[in-house]
């Protein structure tokens, strides 16, 4: 094996129990460097849980964690805790204490993971900058807001510029510019070859992100793959045709029942995947039709032929929404996850 | 530098408000019983040295309970109770931080004891000229005692993870 091949992080049959809780279930992944991977999955799926396991706050109730060390060798986190000295975590909501300012607090989780001591002090600065909180920085944390605190947070993950940056929901709270800058951080530590670990909701985030995907429910994996990788899995698609005429709301459901009969043989059963009843929605707030679609490569164009000749609608334009990807292979995944379930 | 030694350094930044609150305490209680009444009237000064300080040293357990409640009742608990461990469980062994927490406080806990004798042994110097070795082994014995009760305090509250109820237990514990 090169070194290469051998994984930075590895995940091996993690399970976690909780009493009758099982959080984390038989859970294998394996993380190269230089990987963004964007760890997804609803409420109580077990993301917090795994990532509490990599920082060795909880101990595995099966399975371990190994992480890279210098040598190439695999160490497991829990006999080898010190493996995790080149790592920066920031779980949950992050909670500081409250009587220090930012700057002491900074100073002192610095100093705690070996930091080179002559770089201290120009390190904080540079990291409350890139976070915009440097004008905070003798200000006690007890004044700080919500986002601040998780600003902190962030800053604290990466204040001794770790090779390893494991972030659970680091945007929660943040306004859009901060969210935008976080964003924009996560990509100069990839840049600077660093590999990082997201748990996030912020799906929008997450695309813009993260190389690979990790969905989780229940505390299974059901999914880890690049997004075009998994979108090929999807049955349901989405065009969106905006139209040049918005339809007068006493014509929509006439326009769309016609539809319906013409474009039949290109429309999946909607309903399977969504809440929605109809194939097509017309949709006034964008002047245009969602068209949920086979997905097959050739539809597309069949469906847009269709249009054109068989109505009299002036199309301006017919695409398929990137921003709306990862969400609909986030639903449909979890959804059918929960059929097969029920089925058991 | 050592972990526990960064935590002990960062800990007496932390507290040294419950240093200054505690001394203040003592020093109040002092020249309140111990300096203005003598100064005023010589005549109530007892004859010697140890009999003055005998019946002053008394208010000093009073603060070595209270004191030790406040520094040492968090010193687990609130790591839990506040979650502040998952920002450091990843960065320190938690024995460590725990060693660096309890010896952080006990130096300002210590030192608010050592200056509560310290002002005791300035006033004897005051109203009798002399001071007696009975005194400083009072002082020893204090250190310890003192050193028992927070170390008895630290055990009852790493079992807690609510700082009130770490604090209510030892003081249970202490009293009945
Ligand atoms: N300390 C605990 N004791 C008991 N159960 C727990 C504990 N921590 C987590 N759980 C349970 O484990 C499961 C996974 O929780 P976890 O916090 O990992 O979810 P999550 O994916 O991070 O969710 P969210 O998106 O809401 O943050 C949940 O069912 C939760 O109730
Ligand atoms: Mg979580």
């Amino acid at each position: 094996m090169s070194i290469s091949e051998i994984p930075l992080i590895k995940f091996e049959n993690l399970t976690k129990d909780f009493g009758q809780i099982r959080a984390v279930d038989n859970f294998n992944l394996e993380v190269y460097e230089g990987e963004i991977i964007g760890l997804i999955g609803p409420n109580g799926a077990g993301k917090t849980t795994a990532i509490k396991m990599l920082a060795n706050i909880l101990t595995p109730s099966q399975g371990r964690i190994l992480v890279k060390d210098k040598n190439n060798k695999l160490q497991d986190v829990v006999t080898n805790p010190k493996i995790l000295q080149e790592s920066g975590f920031l779980i949950d909501i992050p909670n500081f204490y409250e009587g220090m300012t930012a700057y002491e607090l900074l100073k002192y989780f610095a100093k705690l993971q070996n930091y080179p001591k002559n770089m201290v002090e120009s390190r904080i600065d540079e990291v409350l900058q890139l976070i915009e909180l440097f004008e905070w920085k003798h200000q006690k944390v007890k004044i700080f807001s919500k986002g601040m605190k998780q600003k902190l947070g962030l800053a604290q993950a990466i204040i001794h510029d770790p090779q390893i940056v494991v972030l659970d929901e680091p945007q929660i709270g943040l306004d859009p510019k901060a969210r935008i800058d976080v964003r924009n951080i996560l990509k100069d530590l990839q840049k600077n070859g660093k590999t990082i670990f997201l748990a996030s909701h912020m799906l929008y985030e997450i695309s813009e992100v993260c190389d690979k995907i990790a969905l989780i429910n229940l505390g299974a994996l059901l999914e880890f793959d690049k997004i075009s990788e998994l979108e090929k899995k999807l049955p349901m698609h989405e065009i969106r045709c905006t139209l040049l005429d918005p339809i007068e709301s006493k014509d929509v459901g006439p326009i769309l029942s016609m539809l319906e009969d013409k474009l039949n043989p290109y429309l999946i059963e909607a309903s399977t995947y969504t809440n929605q009843q109809h194939h097509i929605l017309y949709d006034p707030s964008i002047q245009g039709l969602k068209i949920l679609y086979d997905g097959k490569d050739d539809t597309q164009d069949k469906i847009l032929t269709t249009l054109k000749k068989e109505t009299d609608l002036k199309i301006i334009s017919f695409f398929t929404p990137k921003t709306h990807q990862l969400e609909r292979i986030y639903m449909d995944l979890i959804k059918r996850d929960e059929v097969k379930r029920r089925k058991k | 530098m050592s972990q526990t030694s960064i935590t002990l350094l960062f800990e007496l930044k932390r507290h040294k408000g419950r240093f200054y609150i505690f001394t203040l305490i003592s020093l109040f209680f002092i020249t309140l019983s111990g300096l203005i009444p003598n100064l005023i009237n010589p005549d109530l000064l007892p004859d010697t040295f140890n009999d003055f300080a005998s019946s002053q040293l008394s208010f000093i357990n009073f603060i070595i309970i209270f004191a030790s409640f406040f520094f040492f009742g968090a010193i687990i608990a609130e790591e839990f109770q506040y979650k502040t461990n998952l920002i450091l469980f990843p960065k320190i062994n938690k024995l460590k931080l725990i060693a660096g927490k309890f010896l952080g406080n006990i130096i300002l806990f210590l030192s608010v004891l050592s200056i509560y004798y310290l002002y005791y042994l300035i006033l004897g110097l005051i109203f009798f000229q002399q001071i007696s070795f009975e005194f400083f082994l009072s002082y020893l014995f204090t250190l310890l005692y003192g050193i028992a009760v927070s170390t008895f305090i630290l055990a009852i509250s790493s079992f807690m993870r609510s700082v009130l109820f770490s604090i209510i237990i030892s003081f249970l514990l202490l009293f009945v």
